[in-house]
């Protein structure tokens, strides 16, 4: 049987992004290349690819949460400081937060509205909640989430473990699931998802519960990794997050993406701030060169890249 | 024969919030017949469809399988589950899905162990019998094939089963996107499942077709039925004429424009050219217009006809063309290259020809109404006010602003990519007595067709095989059998 070739396209650009951004990080500190290098190397990576993952089901069907990055910051609050104090209400607010998504997803469906405006008014409202819980970086993250994040596996550094494993857990739901072939096709084309005689607002619905959920793991990720709680820690993840998923290979347009390509992108993202550090650029610096570098890659792919056309024989 | 019946509708009328859709409407389906359904543009088709298979509910009525009546509230499941299918106009497929993929968002209970192997098989079987030689690999992302393949994909889709079987299955114009060969075929498909338990509605404009597959033609107008013949007896007269046409306007065209390239044949050779010949390396055959000339793109579908419009419209970037003036282009797949949704009728129409409608540098809204009220006029465009959007207004209507939108440019050159696309005899009529009327103006037509009928309007011919031209034919020797010829 032929099987379509989906990795050349899908995975290779992303790849060599890492690996353009990577190499130079190893010239100049060789050392990144033991257990304990490639582990701070990669352990930011753990949230931000978290968070990526949260987006890519978004812009799956189309969508996009405009949110993520204040969400991400209000669950470090919640993990650094609701928990410790009362465990059961942290977990109420938690659930809390996968309701809300749940209603997100059904009121864009029902009322037809756009995701971006929708998302960017709830970026206020977690931003609100989170200054409330935690007017000030400080926070006592549980001891057993540090651990989650921390704990040191024979011969594999625990990033690269986590980082594997998302991509291929997610590639298969995304590939092999029948709610993932739903949720694929509904960015693809609705009416056809509708005709066939699915719910649209239970697949939506479905989605946005990933969102969120993606959304608190990349908090309790970034919390059990920084040790803190921080209203504003995460708010650059919203963009990181869509561009990643970009980097990836996946559309805005929906229905296209590559949950190993995004896994990819995270990584890229990341280590491209890290080099930016070892290459001693002044932080005030740091952010434009990022941005700067992520052009370069998107120009890159945009060249490589053939546009899908329909072939007219 | 009541036991006979597989599928009836009683009484059916569907209200839309100003007009009526269907009005009082009876109908029914025997056990292994295929019922054509014929009627213009707003006859109440798409109603009577979109209600069979539960998009929306009746204001009024009853729907009876197999003599019970369907569970309420009827829906898109319901209908799915008693086995009720549709292949539409627009395609039901998930683009970027592969084909199978698709199989499962269509079949829900494709799933657990071995269902893409299952899936593969399903649909194969069904594409190799209905379709030979159709060349899909299953595994393929849905929008790298070509329209044709996707059509067969769609309809092949209506027909397999996997658990429940099928009842019904209506084709909602299949054939609009097939080339002759593969229209046969689903014909042939047609005549040959007669036997078993189940029944096709047929839908198409082209009577042909209908002529071809059907037992019974049900005959609408303006949301009722206004005869049901039996096809034996039918021929398109009868059909035409229950469906409110003007009979000798369908006799007379056709003769109409196969005497026309002859006495106009002198005349082109004499006029300058449009578009420059192009200087193909076997130097056999060579594509050329002339002013005030309809070339004719024939050939299957998808054999590089479309390249060829695309590469004339991009002549600027393509120094194989040397095209003198503008060109402009018409689409026949309106919904994704032709209209602009959100806008008003108005909009649409004056798109192309913003300098036309400029005071300064600002668009003059009143100068926009004159000229799409004049085209209104001039086509009979068929909408209760010019300001109303775009998809108010029926398929082929959406069409004719199409139309209004190229022609009111200057462009001497107007490229059509198959423009009759789903639009009905009427509105066809009313077309063709444009492009003829604009090329006694001067104006150039490569007109890319589908329909074997149309090309009788052409100059020039050109058959297509495998993405090159291998064939020319004049105006008057282009027979259908002479066109086949070429092709195969």
């Amino acid at each position: 049987m032929q099987r379509k070739q989906i990795i050349p396209t899908d995975f290779l650009l992303p790849l060599v992004s890492v690996v353009v951004v990577f190499i130079p990080i190893v010239i100049l500190k060789p050392r990144v290349l033991q257990y304990e290098g490639l582990n701070l190397l990669f352990n930011m990576a753990v949230p931000v690819t978290l968070a990526t993952i949260g987006q890519l089901f978004a812009m799956t069907i189309g969508e996009i949460d405009f949110s993520l990055g204040n969400l991400v910051s209000l669950v470090t609050c919640i993990v650094g400081t609701v928990i410790p104090l009362n465990f059961s209400l942290g977990l109420i607010f938690l659930a809390g937060i996968l309701l809300i998504y749940v209603l997100i997803g059904a009121f864009l469906y029902l009322k037809k509205l756009p995701s971006i405006i929708v998302t960017i008014g709830m970026s206020f409202v977690w931003t609100g909640i989170a200054v409330t819980i935690q007017p000030h970086p400080g926070g006592n993250v549980p001891k057993f989430v540090q651990q989650i994040v921390s704990f040191r596996p024979p011969w594999i550094p625990l990033p690269l473990i986590y980082l594997g494993a998302l991509a291929i857990g997610i590639h298969v739901i995304l590939n092999k699931t029948n709610f993932g072939i739903l949720v694929r096709g509904l960015g693809g084309n609705q009416k056809a998802i509708h005709q066939a005689g699915h719910s649209i607002l239970r697949i939506q619905m479905g989605a946005f519960l990933l969102v969120g959920l993606f959304g608190i793991l990349s908090g309790a990720a970034l919390a059990g990794i920084t040790t803190s709680a921080d209203a504003n820690l995460a708010r650059n993840y919203t963009l990181l997050a869509v561009a990643s998923v970009i980097l990836g290979g996946g559309s805005f347009a929906g229905g296209k993406v590559s949950p190993v390509g995004a896994v990819l992108g995270a990584c890229t993202m990341t280590l491209v701030g890290t080099l930016l550090t070892f290459l001693k650029i002044s932080p005030d610096w740091q952010i434009g060169a990022q941005g700067l570098i992520i052009l370069m890659v998107l120009f890159v792919n945009s060249l490589i890249k053939h546009p899908r056309k329909v072939p007219y024989v | 024969m009541n036991g006979d019946v597989l599928a009836e509708v009683r009484n059916l009328s569907k209200r839309f919030f100003h007009s009526e859709a269907l009005k009082n409407l009876d109908l029914e389906i025997f056990k292994g017949e295929t019922l054509g359904i014929v009627g213009h543009n707003g006859a109440g088709k798409s109603t009577l469809v979109n209600i069979l298979i539960g998009t929306f509910p009746p204001t009024g009525g009853e729907i009876l399988v197999e003599g019970a009546h369907v569970p309420e509230p009827y829906s898109v499941h319901v209908a799915n589950a008693l086995g009720i299918r549709a292949v539409f106009q627009e395609l039901s497929l998930c683009p970027n899905l592969t084909v199978i993929e698709n199989m499962k968002v269509f079949h829900p209970s494709l799933r657990g162990r071995g269902w893409r192997r299952r899936a593969e098989e399903t649909i194969m079987e069904v594409l190799d019998i209905l379709f030979p030689g159709h060349g899909i690999d299953p595994n393929t992302v849905i929008e790298e094939l070509p329209l044709g393949q996707r059509q067969m994909v769609e309809i092949a889709k209506a027909f397999t089963v996997v658990d429940q079987p099928i009842k019904l299955v209506i084709l909602d114009e299949p054939t609009s996107a097939l080339d002759t060969q593969r229209t046969g075929q689903l014909i042939h498909y047609l005549n040959t499942i007669k036997s078993k338990e189940m029944g096709c509605i047929y839908i198409s404009h082209l009577l042909d077709e209908v002529l071809a597959c059907t037992q019974r033609i049900v005959v609408l107008k303006d949301g009722k039925k206004v005869g049901t013949l039996n096809t034996k007896e039918a021929n398109r007269n009868k059909i035409i004429e229950l469906m409110g046409e003007a009979k000798p306007e369908i006799e007379e065209v056709p003769q109409a424009g196969k005497t026309a390239p002859s006495t106009n044949g002198e005349k082109t050779r004499m006029t300058r050219l449009i578009v420059e010949p192009l200087q193909t390396k076997e130097g056999k055959v060579t594509f050329r217009v002339h002013k005030g000339e309809i070339v004719g793109l024939a050939g299957l579908a998808g054999h590089g006809q479309t390249k060829l419009l695309l590469d004339l419209f991009d002549y600027q970037h393509n120094d194989e063309f040397h095209i003198e003036g503008p060109v402009t282009f018409i689409p026949g797949d309106r919904q994704t290259e032709g209209v602009f949704p959100l806008w008003s009728i108005v909009k649409n129409i004056t798109v192309q020809v913003y300098d036309k409608v400029k005071r300064l540098v600002l668009i003059d809204p009143k100068k926009e109404e004159k000229i799409a009220e004049r085209w209104k006029m001039g086509i009979d465009i068929k909408a209760s006010t010019l300001n109303d959007t775009i998809l108010s207004l029926s398929g082929g209507n959406q069409q004719k602003v199409l139309f209004a939108r190229c022609l009111e440019s200057s462009a001497p050159l107007v490229l059509m990519d198959d423009p009759t696309r789903g639009v009905d005899v009427g509105t066809k009529e009313e077309i063709y007595k444009l492009i003829l009327k604009e090329k006694e103006r001067g104006r150039s037509f490569v007109w890319y067709t589908t329909e074997m009928d149309e090309l009788k309007y052409c100059d020039r011919i050109y058959v297509f095989k495998s993405g090159k031209i291998i064939a020319e034919l004049s105006g008057s020797d282009a027979t259908e059998e002479e066109i086949l010829k070429s092709s195969f």
